[in-house]
């Protein structure tokens, strides 16, 4: 399946920053034509439908490290830097930036950013907004603009940063960042739990609120979904009910500790079963985590951001319409991937119309997060707008007045 | 520029200083705030009004700028400097040292002043005239007066006019008072003057009545002075020690209240004893400022305000004195559950602030239940109650509040003033819990008794 | 205060009206803002507006014209949109703590004081937030959290007073940023009234929204993007355990290696406050705590986290400072001896004020391996001035606060000071750092600005705060130089900050 199958798009590699702000420029003065930026291609099936016409900003060239004071923890590189080269280079030092990010290998910083990229982390160590100490980027015009800095505290200006986060490149196009990094835990472990029932997984959920350790993810995952992990991971665990399973970091004995306290504290659930993943083996189940979200191809994913408590109710009747689900369980970000029997754009509008009676649309949201290309044109990515959409698009208008940055796209993500 | 200040001060240099409130105070006073904000929220009127003229900063802020003549002592200027309670929770919050009880004292005793020279003194209305100066210090008088009270209340007959709402015909404030009265207990016969300590003597302390306490919880005295015996001290009651001044001085009687001070210095023989001991935090405040205010007071001769700050140097809260002295852990179980609420006066006016708690830990099945907001003053604030009704009120209901969330069965006060206040708020929303003085608690573990409430 | 004539060279910023006592205008206002918030909710006469004309920052002050305390959303739109129509500036105060002059009425106005709303509205443990109003203090939401084993993590050094609306302002950090993070990482989501009057909201009780991270954007606004009216905060896991230790270097380039060794040990502290040789020797003067005198640099470290992992981390630290020449450290491992250990910590204050009747904090930023050049710079700078200058901070994060000792009775001095900060704030950028770690721009560092940031950044910063903000109606003047070369609308600094601890 290739994304940029129908409409026509060219391609612009910049070899630097000021050769990106000047095309832009030229482009918003002459041409104005649409822009796409673009990182590892990896979002682009959602983010920039292929049957769109303009360019292609391409980051790959914009891939240096700027400056990387080790003891300071904090990195800076241009927006084209590779997540896997990013984690090669700072793994090296005994660091890591905290996130998980799938596709690593093809994924960029910028374009984590852009599409506010995280995975089971993220219930401890938050996501890429709380990394971000730094940003340059250039807007629709073509001027290239800063704000923060290389220190890992400074309230100096306003937090442009943030704005980027979650924009789709609709805004500006992201071409350095300075992040604030982590030193590695000694160790991880997973423990894996098998319960019976949607309802106790919601009383496992609400214990682990008070519970003695400090789980470091909480990931939930219904049989379909779970018997795939398990399988991309390569390991045997049974999968035939609802999982959740827990990770620990730490030095060895702190993590060893965490599992045993927390087998025994959900032991009053009844789990059918309890299995302590370590080592090599956790390392694998973990990425098997983190790539799921995205790894199926099926036709939709879809991505729900709802109270925890509010959560169980959702995945019951999402797994009931035979939708593979993963969940970062205590943050209340569920993703789904449709099944192959949602063939038609009317099937998934059924499902959706479905899933929707379970959310309260104040504190919930049900999104596309992936789609096949032919659709991703007919599907709104944000099924209702969020809080601040009205600003949203004064944002748009104020860095982007000509609309030449994604912006069919930004268009669309609320309404078709 | 300093906060508060214009460019420089005074302005109008020919205005009569006598006539400026504040500007005896050590300017030096003022210097040491450095408008952090730090204290605002340590201020129960400001935690009721939100006002920044209502809080510590803003009174401070006030003050000087009418020392420095930028505003007027206006009526608004004066509300809020009247809403103070003088609780000094604001002391205790102050990282940078500001002795706010040295700038608001000195300053309401010149307002006072002014205003008798201009013949609208407080000191002339019936209240003052009668009820602060006359019957307060007086243990004896208070306690005839509460004579109709207690035949009142053994008879049942309050309950009876109150339920006539026959108390509503009395004026504002004595209906306050009346609202104030606890359930008195039957007074106490005197106490002797000396009192032997129980098994081997650890120490030899004075120790001081107070009027209101030994008019209307003579029992909390008794108490008192039976947990120092058995602690191993000897205690002496000198019959000629006087009440200490308290109300006066805050009313802008410095002279009356000097007077106290010096008839203090005269009962108390401070060469034979390790410390006089005060069990209403309320005197305790004041006696331990004897050598301040004998240095704000005018025409303080030299030797007297030397031998002032000794007196003032050997007074000691009760809990203070004890916990450094090593209690005798009691024996005798109260099982209850408990709330201690920290007096202004002892906590914020003299740093007395773990010695109650562990103290009562001490007790055997007392247990202790934090209380919210426990260095917040009730609202009783000495006569505070009866001339700022409506913040008083809202205070004690604050107060009534964070009791009642701990679901204790006792609340501990270090105060007659607090317990006072309390105990009405208590009683006014039917709830039945005791408030007790940590001694009484402590007395009843040391004697193997239980609590009746 | 503003001249009129430079404020027309503000494009975006048209003339707004000022307001004279006893006008018709003025007595209508006050009649119309008496209408929404009650007699009991409005100030407008000069005896009561005098102690709002500065906040922490007390070198510039102005009074604002009226102040208002409402108690709903609706009055606060309601007050927002009667200004509108009196073209009447207008900003929020909250506790009234910022230490670079957030709540200077610059020109007037209405102040809109939100500390009468400060109600919780929810607490939900279970999806771990909390709805409070604005004018919440810090400390009481922790407060209220007691016992439940959680907490609300930003911790500035005011958080007794300081309020959640002041906090989410001014992105404020404090002690323990370096583990848990500051403000903006603990905002969910908020609702504000923009300066048109209009409620939004913004994010949400969620873990995150679809969309531009616009409460993002909205934490550390400094008040000029609206007035918050109700913020949705993250709830923290409270620590299990603590251990606190004191360890005692000879120069801080050893203590700057440690701390950095034990971060790289996978170790974050929770807290990691530095003394320096001069604060040292003012503490010891004061209090006699046994510092050694001739010691370079005191460190104060605390870790939090589970008890099991508490002892192998103390001794993992205490092998690292081994390593780096430590000459003593102090070990607290019960809540009496920690007390004790941060009471030296918090005293240093106190201390100051002891050794000189006035005294300038400062709050600048480096990358912390530069801690040593900085803290010799300021050395330097110190015997330059022949001023007195001390150091206490929070090292883990590189955020300085030098505290210039001074006589503000003596002019000359005045100006050393200034000098000496201004050469001071240079050289943190120099080293790549910043002015402002947590005190904000205000109009305090105003200047530092366009030092800071080129033109583009400054215009893009404009152009998002004309979104919010495009009459520049909602507190102006503040964080953004007014463009067009060094035109100074502000009040010019003429004497240094005789400002509070931290
Ligand atoms: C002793 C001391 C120690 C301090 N320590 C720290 C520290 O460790 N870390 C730190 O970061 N800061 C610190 N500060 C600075 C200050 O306390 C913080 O900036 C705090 O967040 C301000 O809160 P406040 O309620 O006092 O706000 P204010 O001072 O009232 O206001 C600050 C700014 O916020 C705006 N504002 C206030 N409320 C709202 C609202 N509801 N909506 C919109 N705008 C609003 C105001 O307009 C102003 O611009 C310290 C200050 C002092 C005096
Ligand atoms: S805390 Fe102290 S220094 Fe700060 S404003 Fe209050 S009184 Fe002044
Ligand atoms: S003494 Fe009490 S009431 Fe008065 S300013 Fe201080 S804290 Fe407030």
């Amino acid at each position: 399946m290739s994304p940029l199958s129908s409409g026509s798009q060219e391609e612009f590699v910049p070899a630097s920053q000021t050769e990106l702000s000047r095309f832009m420029t030229e482009n918003a003065a002459v041409d104005h034509r649409q822009l796409f930026p673009v990182g590892g291609r990896t979002s682009l099936a959602v983010c920039c439908p292929a049957s769109q016409t303009g360019i292609q900003l391409c980051t790959s060239q914009l891939n240096r490290v700027v400056d990387y004071p080790i003891r300071d923890l904090t990195i800076t590189v241009e927006a084209g830097m590779r997540i896997d080269e990013l984690i090669k280079i700072v793994s090296a030092e005994g660091q890591r930036l905290p996130l998980d990010v799938p596709q690593s290998n093809r994924a960029t910083i910028g374009g984590v950013i852009a599409t506010n990229i995280n995975g089971p982390k993220r219930f401890s160590y938050g996501t890429i907004r709380d990394y971000v100490i730094g940003i340059s980027a250039i807007d629709g015009m073509g001027n290239l603009f800063k704000s923060g800095g290389r220190v890992v505290k400074n309230v100096a200006g306003y937090d442009l940063g943030k704005m980027l986060v979650g924009s789709l490149g609709t805004l500006a196009v992201i071409s350095q960042v300075s992040l604030n990094l982590r030193p590695k835990p000694q160790s991880m472990s997973m423990v894996w739990f098998q319960f019976d029932s949607c309802q106790t997984i919601d009383q496992a959920l609400e214990a682990v609120v008070t519970s003695g350790t400090r789980p470091i993810a909480v990931e939930y995952c219904n049989a379909k979904a779970a018997s795939q992990i398990a399988a991309e991971a390569r390991l045997e665990l049974p999968a035939d009910h609802h999982t959740l399973c827990v990770c620990y970091e730490g030095p060895e004995n702190e993590v060893r500790w965490q599992t045993d306290k927390i087998a025994s504290e959900w032991n009053q659930f009844s789990p059918l079963h309890v299995q302590t993943v370590e080592n090599e083996e956790a390392t694998r189940l973990y990425d098997a985590f983190t790539e799921y979200q995205t790894s199926s191809d099926d036709p939709v994913t879809i991505k729900a951001i709802l109270l925890p408590s509010q959560m169980m109710k959702f995945i019951e009747t999402a797994t009931q319409l035979n939708i593979a689900v993963q969940a970062h369980a205590a943050d209340g970000i569920v993703f789904g991937h449709l099944p192959d029997s949602a063939s038609s754009l009317d099937d998934v509008q059924q499902i959706f119309n479905q899933l929707k009676t379970t959310i309260d649309p104040k504190t919930g949201y049900l999104n596309i997060y992936q789609c096949e290309s032919d659709w991703s044109d007919s599907l709104p990515l944000f099924c209702s707008p969020p809080a601040g959409w009205d600003l949203m698009k004064q944002f748009k208008n104020a860095l982007d007045p000509e609309h030449l940055l994604n912006s069919q796209r930004f268009n669309e993500l609320v309404e078709i | 520029m300093k906060p508060g200040s214009s460019s420089s001060h005074p302005v109008d240099i020919t205005k009569d200083p006598k006539e400026i409130p504040g500007s005896q105070i050590p300017y030096e006073k003022f210097l040491d705030c450095i408008h952090c904000g730090l204290c605002t929220a340590a201020c129960p009127t400001y935690l009721e009004t939100g006002n920044e003229n209502d809080s510590p900063r803003g009174r401070i802020y006030l003050m000087r700028a009418v020392v420095d003549q930028r505003v007027e002592l206006s009526d608004a200027v004066r509300g809020h400097l009247d809403l103070c309670l003088d609780c000094r929770s604001c002391e205790t919050a102050c990282p940078s040292g500001v002795q706010y009880g040295r700038l608001i004292e000195p300053f309401r005793v010149d307002i006072q002043k002014m205003d008798a020279r201009q013949g609208k003194s407080s000191q002339q209305d019936w209240f003052h005239r009668w009820i602060l100066y006359r019957l307060f210090p007086y243990p004896s008088r208070i306690r005839m007066t509460l004579v109709p009270a207690r035949v009142m209340q053994t008879l049942r007959i309050d309950k009876l006019m109150n339920a006539l709402k026959l108390t509503s015909l009395l004026p504002d404030k004595l209906k306050r008072m009346n609202d104030l009265l606890p359930r008195l207990k039957p007074a106490e016969p005197d106490l002797p003057e000396v009192l032997p300590a129980q098994g081997t003597q650890r120490a030899r302390v004075a120790f001081f009545t107070g009027c209101v306490s030994e008019a209307m919880y003579s029992h909390v005295n008794r108490a008192t002075v039976r947990v120092l015996q058995a602690n191993g001290c000897e205690v002496v009651i000198p019959k000629t020690q006087a009440c200490c001044g308290a109300i006066h001085y805050h009313s802008g009687a410095d002279q009356a209240a000097l007077e106290f001070a010096l008839k203090n210095l005269a009962a108390f023989e401070l060469d034979d004893i390790d410390a006089i001991i005060v069990n209403v935090a309320g005197c305790g405040a004041m006696l331990k400022d004897y050598g301040h205010i004998a240095e704000e007071i005018e025409g303080v001769s030299a030797e007297h305000k030397e031998q002032l700050k000794q007196l003032a140097s050997k007074f000691k809260d009760v809990s203070e004195f004890l916990f450094e002295l090593g209690p005798i852990a009691p024996q005798g179980e109260i099982p209850h559950s408990a709330t201690y609420h920290d007096a202004c006066h002892l906590v914020h006016a003299q740093k007395v602030q773990n010695q109650p708690r562990k103290l009562l830990e001490l007790i055997p099945g007392l247990n202790l239940i934090p209380l919210n907001e426990s260095t917040i003053c009730c609202g009783a604030a000495g006569s505070y109650n009866l001339t700022q009704p409506e913040m008083a009120d809202q205070l004690g209901k604050r107060k009534l509040k964070n009791i009642l969330d701990t679901g204790a069965q006792i609340v501990i006060s270090g105060n007659v003033g607090c317990t006072l206040q309390i105990d009405s708020k208590l009683r006014q929303s039917h709830q039945p819990l005791w408030v007790a003085h940590p001694m009484e608690l402590l007395d009843l573990s040391y004697r193997g008794q239980k609590p009746a409430f | 205060m503003v001249d009129d004539t430079s404020q027309t060279i503000n494009l975006s910023a048209p003339v707004l009206e000022k307001l004279e006592a006893g006008s018709r205008p003025f007595s209508l206002l006050i009649q119309k803002l008496t209408g929404i918030v009650g007699k009991t909710g409005i100030l407008y006469n000069a005896d009561e507006l005098l102690v709002y004309e500065c906040d922490g920052y007390i070198v510039d002050k102005s009074a604002p014209d009226i102040v208002v305390f409402p108690t709903t959303t609706e009055q606060v739109s309601a007050t927002v949109k009667i200004c509108n129509e009196f073209n009447v500036p207008f900003l929020a105060r909250g506790a009234g703590t910022s230490l670079s002059g957030g709540c200077l009425p610059i020109g007037g106005g209405v102040m809109i004081v939100l500390t009468r709303m400060k109600q919780i509205l929810e607490l939900n443990l279970r999806d771990r937030y909390a709805i409070v109003e604005p004018g919440m203090v810090n400390l009481h939401l922790t407060n209220a959290l007691k016992g439940t084993g959680y907490h609300y993590a930003p911790d500035p050094s005011s958080q007794g007073s300081c309020t959640i609306g002041g906090n989410i302002a001014t992105n404020s950090g404090g002690p323990h940023t370096l583990k848990y993070g500051v403000t903006t990482n603990h905002v969910l989501g908020l609702e504000a009234v923009l300066p048109d009057g209009t409620i939004i909201e913004l994010g949400g009780p969620t873990a995150e929204v679809p969309g531009y991270d616009l409460h993002g954007v909205y934490v550390g606004n400094e008040g000029t993007f609206g007035i918050c009216t109700k913020a949705i905060v993250r709830l923290t896991r409270d620590p299990e355990a603590h251990r606190t230790m004191l360890a005692v270097f000879q120069t801080i380039g050893d203590a700057t290696r440690a701390i950095s060794e034990i971060i790289a040990e996978g170790i974050i502290p929770s807290a990691l406050e530095m003394m320096d040789h001069g604060i040292i020797q003012a503490v010891e003067e004061a209090f006699h705590f046994g510092f050694p005198l001739d010691a370079g640099a005191v460190l104060l470290i605390e870790v939090d986290g589970l008890e099991v992992a508490m002892d192998a981390e103390v001794s993992k630290i205490l092998e690292l400072c081994n390593k780096n020449n430590v000459r003593e450290i102090q070990r607290a491992d019960t809540p009496e001896e920690r007390m004790l250990i941060w009471k030296s910590r918090k005293q240093a204050f106190g201390a100051i004020g002891r050794l000189s009747p006035s005294y300038c904090t400062q709050d600048g930023v480096v990358p912390r391996t530069r801690l040593p050049e900085i803290l010799e710079f300021i050395e330097q700078t110190s015997a330059k001035y022949g001023l007195r200058i001390v150091n206490v901070f929070h090292a883990g994060d590189g955020n300085v606060h030098p505290i210039l000792l001074f006589d503000e009775r003596d002019q000359g001095q005045i100006q050393l000071v200034l000098e000496a900060s201004e050469e001071i704030l240079e050289k943190c950028l120099e080293l790549g750092g910043s002015v402002t770690g947590e005190h904000g721009i205000g109009v305090e560092k105003i200047n530092f600005m366009s030092r800071i940031f080129n033109e583009t950044d400054l215009a893009t910063m404009e152009k998002v705060r004309n979104i919010f903000n495009p009459r520049q109606i909602c507190s102006r003047d503040k964080v953004l130089p007014p463009h067009g070369s060094g035109n100074a609308t502000k009040v010019t600094q003429t004497h240094p900050a005789r400002r509070a601890p931290h």
